[in-house]
């Protein structure tokens, strides 16, 4: 006698079960509403509105040190002058994001992988260098900024980033990132603020309207460095990699692409609506009265003024440093973790050095280098901030041709290849980005 | 880990002068028998059929290009003399210019191989190839080459980038790079002109928890050519250690009918997880597609809640009868032993029909009593039980205090559901953070 290989509940015993456990639809449909993302196939539209979350948040995130001291920079100095600007940028953001979101989803690989198995070893490592330099660059803005919001509270730099730069090298490697990560984020959304003071410094929206439509072209080397500048800060290098990356690391297959799609386009309109609005504070608070130059975190925070009076300093400062701190525990690891995988080196930060010594070597030079810079004496803070922002935009041609080549490229995006149209489009976003940053040194240079 | 690299199989006879790597290749000039120069080597072709030859695939021919013309052409190997890291010469003073096109079943090894990635089996790791070696197939009377493996060093890499003389300067000696040989490598298909479907016979020297730590380093398209050159039971015990997501993107890509034959030799829990993840229509259609008995058993166990022991358990489990002996059970249940996930507690239900659950006997009691003894006489009646609604946490918490490998599930009548084990359990009690591998996310 051979009892049975499998043993069927009867469906009685099952039914009887569901009865008393109360296990029933409503149960059901609250498991499924706290499921990822692929489930929402299954619920109303209102589903959206569940995506909506982590975008809008990842939006206000998005601004740092370098994105503040730029658009307060240009509200200050040029007024509304740059708005269609970035109405523009806007657009080519847009473009490039889904593009980079749409190969992830398409291939499944990242964006440097993709360079390197398209376009080869040579050019691979180009473009890891471009990210090396972009990035290296936007570690040291962040803790230019981490100086600078201490500055405002009356620390000087060099006694507060040293113990920073400790503290954010020790919280990414006990991997204790992730908690703190939540406090940051929300400090920073401080920014949304500068939504609120926009309105109560009363602009003349009819100027502002006529701004965002009328393309002001000024050929000044300094007006152009100023838009490459906001091109940079809004359209980064590392954001291209990051979104790309995520998609994959989330496992966004095409089917699931639609929402991912509407998270990014949604995200980035809503971050640059934030940008947009703090042009204008800083135009309607500093431009129209005469102080066109924004040298420091302080006359930054000045448009903020309408919104919290004397503790527009305290609020500036606490967005400042929390947006500081978390891209500098992001960037430079994020940084670490492209480089080694190019080169085929060991990574992770629960490596020790002797494991991983390219990975760790890195990630603590690039946090070193951040430190150091923003501490050396009598440094202007802003200057070097929209400096590094001059040169991500000047980068970033390279990186665009990349990813509009890939993302027309047949042979790995198949039917989802980027249709006539939008490469027309996208070509014409790398071509104005481009121009602009040639005339930018063109003019700079033969000044 | 670099030395580990280094110390791993190193292939002495490569180190020979003038084996090439292919990046030595590229661009050195092409002669003929008059030693003029006719073209430059710009590839080399292989031919898919050879990609399971043991010690590499053999060379078929040559892609150049001449400086007046712009199309490359093709040069099968039969017109090659030789081969070195000073250019290839031509067995004759003419040739054959043959327009060069990427055919179904070709591989062009700078286009198809370099900078992709590789499945290292030996070392049970994703690489990247940064070069490749070319040997000579020894034998007097041949004039053959073949890629004899891949270069994924470091020095691979710089060489690649003509900076192989820099490269020595700082790491002298590492320029001996350590490479794969082609015996422990498998290539994906996905990458040649029309996907070609591969065999990938080397997986099967892998654990599927390293084969699956694989389809993890890989984007969906790659796992799931992995997935679906494997056998099926392999295919299922790797799906298994796949992370939830992962699966379904793999599944997706299958057609239904090899997805439902992979699904059947799931454990019905880890078939039932799989299948609650994907979509109603989805998880319909591979139930229709999959036999019968193993459709029923996830059909019963998808009724209930998710995070519920009905959901955790599984149906895999041995059950005898209080009137057997010892020597009964032993002898009778071989089948059982083979292929049910659980056989260190064995369940006492008085029949077949009624299920009832009396007792509790372990593989220990077994070999302890003498043949004859009956199960009655010394199986466990007090034993700790869980009903199918009550949540995984609390059954492992369960678990952990009573020191137990497994809990019966029983209904209020006591009768046998399935049995929850503790590896099921763990999985449960673990925080999301620990299961996840390091995000890929900043490739």
């Amino acid at each position: 006698m051979e009892p049975k290989h499998r043993h069927t509940p009867s469906a009685e015993a099952i039914a009887e079960e569901e009865q008393t456990s109360g296990a029933g639809p409503a149960a059901r449909l609250a498991g499924r509403l706290f499921r990822p993302l692929r489930r929402l196939k299954r619920l109303p539209f209102w589903a959206y509105l569940v995506v909506l979350g982590p975008g809008v948040v990842s939006a206000a995130a998005g601004n740092d040190a370098g994105g503040i001291a730029t658009y307060a920079q240009s509200g200050a100095t040029y007024g509304y002058g740059m708005l269609w600007a970035m109405v523009l940028v806007t657009i080519c953001l847009v473009l490039v994001q889904e593009m980079c979101a749409r190969m992830g989803a398409v291939t499944g690989k990242g964006l440097s992988d993709l360079i390197r198995e398209q376009f080869g070893a040579s050019w691979a490592m180009l473009a890891v260098l471009v990210l090396l330099i972009a990035n290296a660059g936007v570690t040291i803005s962040e803790f230019v900024g981490i100086a600078a919001a201490a500055d405002l509270f009356g620390i000087p730099g060099w006694l507060a980033v040293p113990p920073i730069a400790l503290l954010v090298w020790w919280l990414v490697t006990s991997g204790s990132y992730r908690t703190v990560e939540k406090v940051f984020m929300l400090m920073s959304l401080v920014f949304f603020t500068y939504i609120i003071a926009a309105f109560l410094a009363k602009p003349d929206w009819g100027q502002v309207g006529t701004a965002i439509i009328q393309p002001k072209i000024d050929l000044a080397p300094v007006a152009l460095q100023a838009l490459v500048a906001l091109i940079g800060t809004t359209i980064t290098p590392y954001m291209q990699l990051f979104v790309q990356s995520t998609v994959v690391e989330k496992g966004v297959t095409l089917s699931d692409y639609k929402y991912t799609r509407f998270d990014t386009v949604f995200g980035v309109i809503i971050a640059n609506i934030v940008s947009a609005f703090i042009i204008i504070a800083t135009a309607a608070t500093l431009f129209v009265h005469g102080s066109t130059n924004v040298n420091s975190a302080a006359d930054a925070a000045k448009a903020l003024e309408p919104v919290a009076g004397e503790g527009a300093t305290i609020l500036f400062g606490l967005g400042l440093f929390g947006a500081s701190m978390l891209a500098a525990g992001v960037l430079p690891l994020a940084t670490a973790f492209s480089v080694t995988e190019a080169l085929g080196f060991e990574k992770g930060v629960n490596l020790s050095f002797r494991e991983a010594p390219v990975f760790m070597g890195l990630f603590t030079v690039l946090l070193v280098l951040g430190a150091l810079v923003a501490m050396i004496p009598g440094l202007p803070l802003f200057a070097v901030l929209i400096g590094v922002q001059i040169l991500n935009g000047a980068l970033l041609p390279i990186l665009l041709i990349f990813i509009v080549r890939l993302a027309s490229n047949r042979d790995i995006m198949g039917q989802y290849a980027i249709g006539p149209v939008y490469r027309v489009l996208a070509w014409g976003a790398v071509v104005l980005i481009t121009v602009a940053v040639l005339l930018m040194f063109g003019t700079s240079l033969f000044h | 880990m670099l030395w580990a690299w280094c110390t791993s199989l190193v292939l002495v006879s490569y180190y020979i002068k003038g084996m090439p790597y292919l990046s030595q290749l590229i661009g050195k000039p092409i002669r003929n028998r008059a030693g003029n120069s006719v073209a430059r080597l710009r590839d080399v072709v292989i031919d898919l059929a050879q990609v399971e030859a043991e010690n590499g695939p053999a060379i078929k021919g040559l892609v150049a290009r001449t400086a007046r013309r712009k199309a490359p052409f093709y040069l099968p190997i039969e017109q090659v003399d030789t081969l070195t890291g000073e250019g290839a010469m031509l067995n004759s003073a003419r040739f054959d210019l043959e327009p060069f096109e990427r055919r179904y079943g070709e591989m062009v090894v700078t286009k198809d191989l370099w900078d992709r990635q590789i499945i290292d089996v030996r070392q049970r790791r994703v690489l990247r190839v940064n070069d490749v070696l070319i040997e000579q197939v020894p034998g007097s009377m041949t004039r053959e080459w073949r890629i004899a493996g891949v270069d994924v060093s470091i020095a691979g890499l710089s060489r690649r980038l003509k900076l192989g003389k820099l490269f020595s300067m700082i790491r002298p000696g590492a320029s001996e790079a350590p490479v794969v040989s082609w015996k422990d490598l498998d290539i994906f298909g996905t990458s040649m002109v029309g996907g070609v479907g591969l065999k990938h016979g080397k997986l099967a020297r892998m654990h599927p928890v390293e084969i699956a730590r694989i389809t993890d380093a890989v984007s969906y398209h790659q796992g799931a050519e992995i997935i679906s050159a494997l056998d099926d039971t392999l295919a299922a015990d790797t799906l298994e250690e796949i992370d939830a997501n992962r699966q379904i993107d793999i599944v997706m890509q299958m057609p239904d009918e090899r997805a439902a034959d992979i699904i059947e030799e799931m454990a019905p829990d880890e078939a039932t997880d799989l299948m609650s993840e994907l979509s109603d229509e989805k998880a319909g259609a591979l139930l229709e597609e999959m036999d019968d008995e193993e459709a029923e058993d996830v059909r019963q166990l998808l009724r209930y809640p998710e995070h519920t022991a009905g959901r955790a358990m599984t149906t895999d489990f041995v059950s005898v009868r209080p009137s057997m002996t010892v020597a009964e059970v032993i002898d009778h249940n071989k089948q059982h032993f083979l292929t049910a996930d659980l056989i260190y507690y064995m369940y006492v239900t008085d029949s077949e029909e009624s299920n009832e659950l009396l007792g509790v006997i372990t593989v220990r009691d077994l070999l302890l009593n003498e043949r004859d003894v009956k199960v009655a006489d010394f199986m466990v009646t007090e034993f700790l039980s869980v009903r199918p609604g009550e949540h995984e946490r609390e059954v492992a918490r369960k678990m952990a205090e009573y020191n137990l490998l497994a809990l019966p599930v029983v209904t209020r009548n006591n009768e046998m559901l399935g049995v929850i084990t503790v590896d099921d359990a763990l999985d449960s009690l673990l925080p999301e953070g620990w299961k996840k591998r390091i995000p890929r996310i900043f490739s």
